[in-house]
This record gives C-alpha cells, sequence and structure tokens, in this order.
C-alpha cells in the first residue's frame, strides 16, 4: 500500500482542517492508502521512512522547521507544498516587514495586557531569520496554493502525486472565472473595501475597488466577488514566474497613482502581497539591503 | 545520579503543536513543562498600517479551526472603533455562522479527537472509529458536514469565511438555500442528542482516566446574557472555584481586569485575573466555563446539564467534564441554529450599514469553541490599525491545563519511570486533549532523549 505523510510547519492548520472536512473521501482515501503521518488525525509521533506522498502546510523558519521539512523531503518520493504558505510564503510571512526582534519585544513585553516577564526560550525551537516558502528551502514536486485549496485540488494533486504523474493548475486569472459584468471603465475614483458596492453586479476592480482578481490564479470560481467582496489573492499568482502584487501595481498605477502613495509599504503589502509578500521582489529587495548592510 | 528527559513531541489529536517535557532525576519526575512550540506569527504586529476593513480576512488566518470566531471578534472591534450600528439582519446572519463554527469543531473534536480514547478504540483515531463503530462515525459525520455546510453558506467559504464586513455582511441570505439547510438541521438534531448521550454514558461509567485525573479547581470566564448562555454578544462574567460570582463586565473593559504573563518553557502567555494575581487568579475557558458560568437554555442541551452537575459537583472542576459540556453544548447549538434558520427574518435584505473610517479603539470579543477571544485595536484617522492586542481562546487554558498534567505525571510516576510508560503517556495526552487546544500548527519529531 502507498503512504502518504502530512505534516505542518508555520500555518493556522487550516490545510489540515480542509483535510479533515473531505470526510467520506478522506475515509476512502484511507481504505487506498496508508496515511502514516497526520499529526491532527493520528498518534505517530515520529516522521517515517519510505513515504510515497508527503504534503507540507505552512511557511517555514529555517532552524527547526528546516529540520522537519529535511526530515520529509529526505523521506518522500514526492513532495507537495499544500497551500499558499508553503507556496508562497503566506500571510504570516507579512510580519518579515518588521525585523524580528521589534517583533519579539512587541508580543512578549509590550502589548497592552502583558505583565512583566522573561521571554520565552527553555525547552523551545529557537527564532531565527524571516519567514520563507518552502520551494526555497527543499525541493518540491507539486503545488496546490489557496488559503484554503480548494477540495477537487486537493483530491487531484493526491492521486496525481501518487500515480507519479503532472498536475496541472488552471493558467488563467480569477476576472475569467467572475461572473460580474465589465464595461471596460475604470473608475477614477479608488474605493476601499468598507464602502458597499451600489451596483453589485459590476466589477469590482472597475467600480475602484483593489480587488486583485487580475493577478491570481482561477480555480476558486471567482468566490469572493460573488459575495460582494472584492479577491484578495489568496490563491497567488497566475503564473508562478509573476510577482502577484508588483503586476496588479502595474495595471493600477496609472488610475489611482495618488491613494497608492498615501500609504506606507506596511499597508500596500497586505492589499497586493497577502499571500505573497515573501517570494515578492519587494521581500528580495528588502533581504539584498540587509545583506549588504552586514558585508558593510 | 541517573537523569533522563523525556519529550512528548508533538502532542497529536490535537489543532497545532504543543509538546510536555518530563524531567526524571533518580527515579523521581522533578519537572513537568507544558511547551506550547508553536512559533508566534506575531500577527498583534503584522496587524500594524493594515486597513482596519481587512483585518476580520486577516486574523481569521491566525486559526484554521475556529476562523468564524476571529473573523467575528474582529470586525467587531473594528464597528466599536468606527461606532457602526450593524443592522438586526446581519447580526442574525453573524450568529447563525458562529452557530455553525461551533457545530463543526464541535463534532470534529468530538468524532476525530476525543472518542477514539474514550472508547478506547484500538485504532485510536476517526479511521480507527470507520473500522470499529461506523454507524456512530456517520452520526458524527453527520452533524459536523452540516457545520461545514452552513459555514460555507452564510460565510463564502467552509474555512477562512469573507462575507462578514465592518457594517454588516456582504451580501443578504437567499431563501432556497434556507429551505434546504433548515432540513438538515432538523435531521441533525437527533444525532447531536446521541452524541450527547454517549458522552454522559461514558462520564457515567467512570473508570481509570476520570479516577488518576485530577479536578483541579479554577476560575471560569464566559460570555452571557442576563445569566444565559452567549457566544456572539454580551458581557463578561467570571465565577471562582465555589461558583460565587466574581466578576462581570463589558467586554471593552478587559484590559483593566486581564493580564497575560510571559513564561519561560512557552510560546503563549500566561493570562490571569489583575484582582488575584499570578497564579490564584488563573482562570479557564470553553465549554466547561461557560457550562459552569452561564445557563443553557434551549430545551435539548438542558435536560443535560443536570446530570452533568450531578455527576461532576457545581461548579464542575474536572477536565474530562470538558467533553461533555462540549457535547451538551452541541445539542444546544444546533438546536439553535435550528431556530434562527426558521426565522424569516435572516433574509431581510438589510444587512450593511454604511461605514466611515475614524480615528478610534475598539474592542471586539465572541466566545469561540475553545473560549473568550478578545480582539482590541486602535486606528488612525483613515482607518488604519495602529495597534493591536489579541488574546485567544486556548491561551487562558495552558497554565491549568499544565498544572492538571503535572498533577497527573506525579499521580503515574511509577508507569513513566518504570513501568508502561506508553500508556501513561496516552493518558497524559488524553488529558490535553480534552481542552481541545488549538494550539495552531507545526510539527517535529518525536524523542526520547536519555542522558546518563
Amino acid at each position: 500500500m502507498k503512504r502518504i505523510a502530512t505534516v505542518s510547519l508555520m500555518a493556522d492548520a487550516g490545510c489540515h482542517i480542509a483535510l479533515a472536512n473531505l470526510e467520506e473521501k478522506l475515509l476512502e482515501l484511507a481504505k487506498n492508502v496508508e496515511i502514516a503521518y497526520c499529526q491532527i488525525l493520528r498518534d505517530e509521533k515520529k516522521i517515517p521512512k519510505n513515504v510515497d506522498v508527503a504534503l507540507v502546510e505552512g511557511a517555514a523558519r529555517p532552524g527547526h522547521d528546516l529540520e522537519i521539512l529535511s526530515a520529509v523531503r529526505d523521506n518522500s518520493r514526492a513532495l507537495v507544498a499544500f497551500g499558499s504558505c508553503a507556496c508562497f510564503g503566506g500571510l504570516p510571512s507579512l510580519c518579515n516587514l518588521t525585523n524580528l526582534n521589534e517583533l519579539i519585544t512587541y508580543v512578549y513585553q509590550q502589548t497592552a495586557t502583558t505583565s512583566r516577564g522573561p521571554i520565552p526560550s527553555k525547552n523551545l525551537p529557537l527564532l531565527v531569520e524571516r519567514v520563507r516558502p518552502i520551494g526555497e528551502l527543499v525541493r518540491i514536486d507539486y503545488m496546490i496554493p489557496g488559503c484554503i485549496p480548494e477540495e477537487k485540488e486537493i483530491l487531484g494533486v493526491i492521486s496525481a502525486a501518487l500515480e507519479g504523474v503532472p498536475f496541472e493548475l488552471p493558467r488563467k486569472s480569477v476576472c475569467e472565472e467572475c461572473k460580474k459584468e465589465r464595461k471596460g471603465v475604470l473608475n477614477g475614483e479608488i474605493k476601499r473595501n468598507y464602502e458597499s458596492p451600489r451596483d453589485s453586479s459590476r466589477c469590482l476592480l472597475e467600480l475602484g475597488y483593489f480587488c486583485v482578481g487580475p493577478s491570481t490564479r482561477a480555480g476558486c470560481g471567482a468566490r469572493c466577488p460573488s459575495f460582494n467582496i472584492p479577491c484578495d489573492g489568496c490563491r497567488g499568482p497566475v503564473d508562478v514566474k509573476w510577482d502577484q502584487g508588483v503586476s496588479m501595481l502595474d495595471s493600477l498605477a496609472a488610475v489611482a497613482k495618488e491613494r497608492l502613495t498615501a500609504f506606507s509599504l506596511k499597508t500596500h503589502s497586505a492589499i497586493f502581497h497577502r499571500y505573497t509578500f515573501a517570494s515578492s521582489a519587494l521581500q528580495r529587495l528588502i533581504s539584498n539591503l540587509e545583506r549588504r548592510k552586514e558585508e558593510m | 545520579m541517573t537523569t533522563e528527559k523525556i519529550e512528548v513531541e508533538p502532542v497529536t489529536r490535537v489543532e497545532g503543536h504543543g509538546k510536555v517535557t518530563l524531567n526524571i532525576q533518580g527515579g523521581k519526575i522533578k519537572n513537568v513543562e507544558v511547551n506550547i512550540i508553536e512559533p508566534p506569527r506575531f500577527f498583534e504586529k503584522l496587524l500594524e498600517g493594515k486597513p482596519a476593513e481587512e483585518a476580520p480576512r486577516i486574523t481569521e488566518r491566525i486559526c484554521g479551526v475556529c476562523p468564524v470566531a476571529h473573523h467575528l471578534a474582529s470586525a467587531k472591534a473594528v464597528e466599536a472603533a468606527w461606532d457602526v450600528e450593524v443592522p438586526e439582519t446581519a447580526i442574525a446572519l453573524r450568529r447563525l455562522l458562529l452557530l455553525a463554527q461551533f457545530i463543526n469543531s464541535h463534532a470534529l473534536h468530538i468524532g476525530f479527537l476525543s472518542l477514539p480514547d474514550l472508547l478506547r478504540l484500538r485504532e485510536k483515531s476517526v479511521f480507527g472509529l470507520s473500522s470499529e463503530n461506523p454507524k456512530l462515525l456517520e452520526r458524527v459525520l453527520q452533524v459536523h458536514s452540516f457545520g461545514v455546510k452552513l459555514t460555507e453558506e452564510v460565510g463564502g467559504r467552509t474555512i477562512h469565511p469573507i462575507t462578514a464586513v465592518p457594517g454588516g455582511m456582504s451580501k443578504p441570505f437567499e431563501s432556497e438555500r434556507r429551505d434546504q439547510l433548515l432540513r438538515k438541521a432538523n435531521q441533525v438534531l437527533e444525532s447531536t442528542t446521541e452524541l450527547a448521550s454517549l458522552m454522559l454514558d461514558i462520564a457515567q461509567k467512570g473508570g481509570d482516566l476520570f479516577e488518576e485525573i485530577e479536578s483541579t479547581p479554577t476560575n471560569y470566564m464566559s460570555m452571557h446574557r442576563d445569566g444565559i448562555h452567549e457566544l456572539y454578544d454580551g458581557r463578561i462574567r467570571v465565577i471562582d472555584s465555589k461558583g460565587n460570582l466574581r466578576q462581570d463586565f463589558d467586554p471593552s473593559q478587559y484590559f483593566e481586569l486581564i493580564e497575560e504573563k510571559p513564561v519561560e518553557h512557552s510560546y503563549v502567555k500566561y493570562p490571569y485575573l489583575k484582582s488575584l494575581g499570578f497564579p490564584q487568579g488563573i482562570y479557564r475557558v470553553g465549554p466547561l466555563a461557560r457550562v459552569n458560568s452561564a445557563s443553557i437554555s434551549a430545551t435539548g442541551g438542558r435536560s443535560y446539564v443536570k446530570s452533568f452537575f450531578g455527576l461532576f459537583g457545581r461548579p464542575a472542576h474536572h477536565p474530562l467534564a470538558y467533553n461533555l459540556a462540549r457535547a451538551i453544548e452541541l445539542v444546544h447549538v444546533a438546536q439553535q441554529a435550528a431556530d434562527l434558520l426558521a426565522d424569516d427574518n435572516i433574509l431581510k435584505r438589510d444587512v450593511r450599514a454604511p461605514v466611515k473610517p475614524k480615528k478610534g479603539e475598539g474592542v471586539g470579543v465572541v466566545e469561540a469553541p475553545r473560549g473568550t477571544l478578545i480582539h482590541h485595536y486602535s486606528t488612525d484617522e483613515r482607518g488604519l490599525i495602529e495597534k493591536a492586542n489579541l488574546i485567544v481562546a486556548t491561551g487562558q487554558n495552558v497554565p491549568s491545563m499544565e498544572k492538571e498534567v503535572r498533577n497527573l505525571s506525579l499521580r503515574l510516576e511509577d508507569s513513566i519511570v518504570d513501568g508502561d510508560r506508553a500508556e501513561a503517556i496516552w493518558k497524559i495526552e488524553t488529558l490535553i486533549r480534552a481542552y481541545d487546544p488549538c494550539i495552531s500548527c507545526a510539527t517535529h519529531l518525536v524523542e526520547i532523549k536519555r542522558r546518563d
């Protein structure tokens, strides 16, 4: 029987809950495949050897995460980056904009309700460096993006990886799946998401919202726009070679110059690189600058 | 002297990553720690500079198990900061969404995480339940899938919902979806009472787990509305270990009453009541706290409450009482969801009030499946977040959980040091699982290091 292992690094367990939500389909899968390691569903405590397919949820901070990631990689034939944290660094990687010491000091010494105490360190993994997509640390064979990944892609990638055949993701944008009406006219005014769209049948981008559908990979059926909520890009860029946020900024710069410059990087990042900051051109730029500073 | 360090890592069948470290010296347990080793993700800092209206979709990524609770606490915090009045229909839909979260989260815990232990299955997992008691699993999955479906229909997605926006909900609820869900809700009720009866039966039978794990009296905190069990909007009350009312406050005052203490061996801070200090002021939240301190009004749940207090005393302190309390709540929330679905008011079209950002400060509190959840933001005049503070459910239970793990380890010292260690460790993990801790995820290797 072929063997599957699933692990979770720096994430919220949402991808694993998506596995549990498969319910009967998960039980069906478990009849034909051994689920050899899955911390949330079974009691095995050691990452097994000879795994056919490993699903890895979460981004990684080198250090402790890397040890686990390497153990999984070494023992698995095919490794799947499972969800947007693993694929691109995900939402938690937005904290890379702040220096690690500042993050630790704030959370353990400065928030409104924190009393005096030590910075945690005993019997705990060290916190180092920055949050990265797992593909920067080990080779990945498959990826399914999304926060949360779509059920059909979870089942699809597992079966493709078990058989050793390629798994194709949609190569179009969320806009191509979106049922909102496009008139080809952009509203000159840029809107924030607290403003309710007057005409809910119209394209949200054309109405002036920061909807990142044009640079985001299809496959979700344009779910958020169908609920009158602009796409926030959870499925990452249409093409893995694209920088999702830069391509979006590029198309918006002409119409939204003034309101874009009014915001700092901390604000922009949440709009244009909400799930892909760690793999963005901005992250590379910041990392390069830091490296140069250290070398000087 | 021989020293040995046992690390139970990862604690399994919990959501997230914790370990238990036991230090043994000369045949005696010297020290026991629960280490929450999940790396912090610094959401409080990450939120700075973000448009506050995006916070409900950002902060729900703290937790893949109870995202709805974060989504709603966050929307409420922004609304409090910006003085927004939410339309009644939107509040009803949010209540429904939160109930959906409770249904799927509680069903998941009962079927996937706790029953495999309590029924002592040969294979302690949902797969074991599937082969050893498929009828029971069918019940669990019927309830669970209803919760998932309801979350998707009201929240827009099964995990990480999208529909709560500052001002209300992004879209009215459609009647054809309602009719289908209502039919399902009524079928699910019977399964929830069956699960509660089973949990009651397990508790009544008792056995070594119930005897070896000690009751630890603590304070309890939960939301209530005139003393009635409340999840979405109410006051917060604290009762002491004798059941006396200690504090009753508006959620916006939380920071005057609660403090969190950083500790050396855990990435989670230890919350306590300021008035009592640490450690006297530690308190518990979640199903046990809610059943202890607020009354269950829905008819189905109420009948179990009497047996519950009869078995465990009032207030109930035994950690395994969490399992029965959770099952009682499941009956209660399923009934409430069915009632809300039957109410035509949820179909009204006025679901979103106009919103204007402003400089302000707001606290949003809801009950998450695992306990009281607090979001607190301040925003600048453009509505960008300046500062954020979050107190999440599980953190509040960790100090008590650790104390109980310590007591149980000492009680099982002989087995741990020189006996059936695997069985003893299983018992420790079963105790931890009763809390349904949601530590958020990261997974590691277990190793038992021997040092001579």
